[in-house]
């Protein structure tokens, strides 16, 4: 019995850190596919209906991917109240979201972006750290699947020696 | 009653200055706060408030880059893309209807501004509405039963966007002895009406349609076309285009309420501008707006 109890554990535990590992990757992969879409999306309102931020941040929080709305929603929120400084309250909400840390120098510079004079350059730069953004999800990406692959391996080596001893 | 609501007008627009200037600013006494008509921030200098004897300094720290870029912040609703055609023309109006005028290093671009940067001063005027200045004038504007073109002369400061906004209000809400009029507005700085987010956000009457942020002799000939209007209402004219526009619609029986820049009427004349206004004949009434003891006074004339 105990040896069969033992034989589950020893199973499970690797499949148990493959899915926990796989979910947070899928995670942090959506909201930063959500935070690239809502570049994209800022980069067209701006350039084409010149939106200010307030208004922006009102159909982000409505229409934008479903994962950023509460993000979107606080920072609405927070600039109805009083005014405060746009920059503390973007950094505030932004480490509030769970999100790799090379992925935050990017976005910090989205406050600064919209003080620009020109629709198309603010467009343009929304542009640039989309991609960069972009570059980033893929890099995250390509070295999960490879540490996933090389870590599956190891715990499933360990797991059928630990099984062989066991019996 | 009167000295609260210019305090509160005085209060709203400090929304717009950081904070530890807030603190100076309502540290000011209430007199100095109902009397204010601009708050004034100079790089190095410290905050000062305009009145109605001049100007006085609100604190002792001077204002640095700091505080002029969080204003605008705060004016542009951190989108400064979003207000950029109005600081290219030097100005920004805010939530609320005040205006600020900029101050700072021009860059040219094909020999045009194209934008104002490294800011050095920051004028805020205080917007304020007065329900009823013009409840005694209003009828006397009127002859035979019609509404007669009247241009208001007073100097900056004078009351005359004020004024002309309770105007509005009246000949667009009418009373028992004077119809309602269908008024069309040309707000090309967003201070008559303050329209936020289609919504004015001063009484400017019950029948006005708001044209905002078009040049006036543009703005003019749109409305003409597209709203069939009775009386259109313009703010400091400065253009020939201005007056040519004018003359059009005036050829369509449209009247106009407008304001210029000056101390009367023989003042007015030797200027170029309002010689050619005056020479169109559209104007045969003015209103001369003058400060008094602290309190502003007109005077109708007619020829």
């Amino acid at each position: 019995m105990l040896r069969g109890i033992g034989a589950l554990l020893i199973v499970l535990a690797p499949v148990l850190f493959s899915a926990s590992a796989y979910r947070a990757q899928f995670l942090n992969d959506r909201v930063l596919t959500a935070f690239t879409e809502t570049l994209e999306f800022c980069a067209a309102q701006i350039c084409v209906q010149r939106r200010a931020l307030p208004e922006l941040s009102q159909s982000m929080a409505q229409k934008g991917p479903v994962v950023l709305r509460s993000f979107w929603h606080a920072i609405d929120l927070s600039l109805q109240k009083k005014p405060q400084d746009f920059d503390q309250v973007w950094q505030r909400e932004l480490r509030r979201t769970t999100l790799p840390p090379e992925a935050y120098p990017i976005l910090d510079a989205y406050p600064n972006v919209l003080r620009g004079y020109d629709t198309h350059q603010v467009a343009q730069a929304l542009r640039r750290m989309e991609s960069e953004l972009e570059a980033c999800r893929r890099e995250k990406q390509r070295l999960f699947r490879r540490d996933f692959k090389t870590r599956t391996g190891l715990q499933v080596s360990a797991a059928l020696l630990l099984l062989i001893l066991l019996f | 009653m009167e000295e609260e609501k210019r305090v509160q007008w005085y209060q709203n627009a400090l929304y717009l200055l950081p904070e530890h200037l807030q603190r100076a600013a309502r540290n000011c006494s209430k007199t100095h706060q109902a009397e204010a008509e601009e708050l004034r921030l100079r790089m190095g200098q410290p905050l000062s408030l305009l009145g109605t004897k001049g100007e006085i300094s609100l604190s002792e720290e001077p204002i640095c880059a700091q505080d002029l870029q969080t204003v605008l912040d705060r004016a542009t609703e951190f989108s400064a893309y979003h207000s950029a055609d109005s600081i290219r023309r030097g100005y920004i109006t805010v939530r609320g209807g005040c205006r600020i005028g900029l101050c700072g290093t021009a860059v040219q671009r094909g020999g045009e501004i194209a934008t104002l940067q490294d800011l050095s001063s920051l004028a805020i005027r205080i917007a304020k509405e007065i329900r009823g200045s013009a409840q005694t004038l209003y009828p006397l504007l009127w002859q035979e039963g019609w509404f007669e073109s009247t241009l208001l002369i007073a100097p900056p400061g004078g009351g005359k966007t004020t004024l002309l906004r309770d105007l509005i209000r009246c000949l667009s809400n009418g009373d028992g002895n004077h119809p309602a009029l269908r008024v069309s507005v040309v707000d090309e700085r967003g201070e008559i009406a303050a329209v936020h987010g289609g919504c004015a956000q001063f009484d400017v009457g019950a029948h006005t349609d708001i044209l905002a942020g078009t040049a006036k002799a543009e703005g003019i000939l749109m409305l003409l076309r597209a709203m069939n209007p009775q009386l259109i209402a313009v703010d400091e004219i400065t253009d020939p285009e201005d007056i040519r526009a004018m003359g059009l619609a005036a050829n369509c029986g449209v009247s106009f309420l407008a304001t210029v820049h000056g101390q009367n009427l023989q003042e007015i004349r030797r200027r170029r501008i309002c010689r050619e206004l005056l020479d169109t004949e559209l104007f045969h009434q003015f209103v001369i707006l003058k400060r008094s003891g602290g309190k502003h006074i007109w005077q109708v004339e007619r020829c």
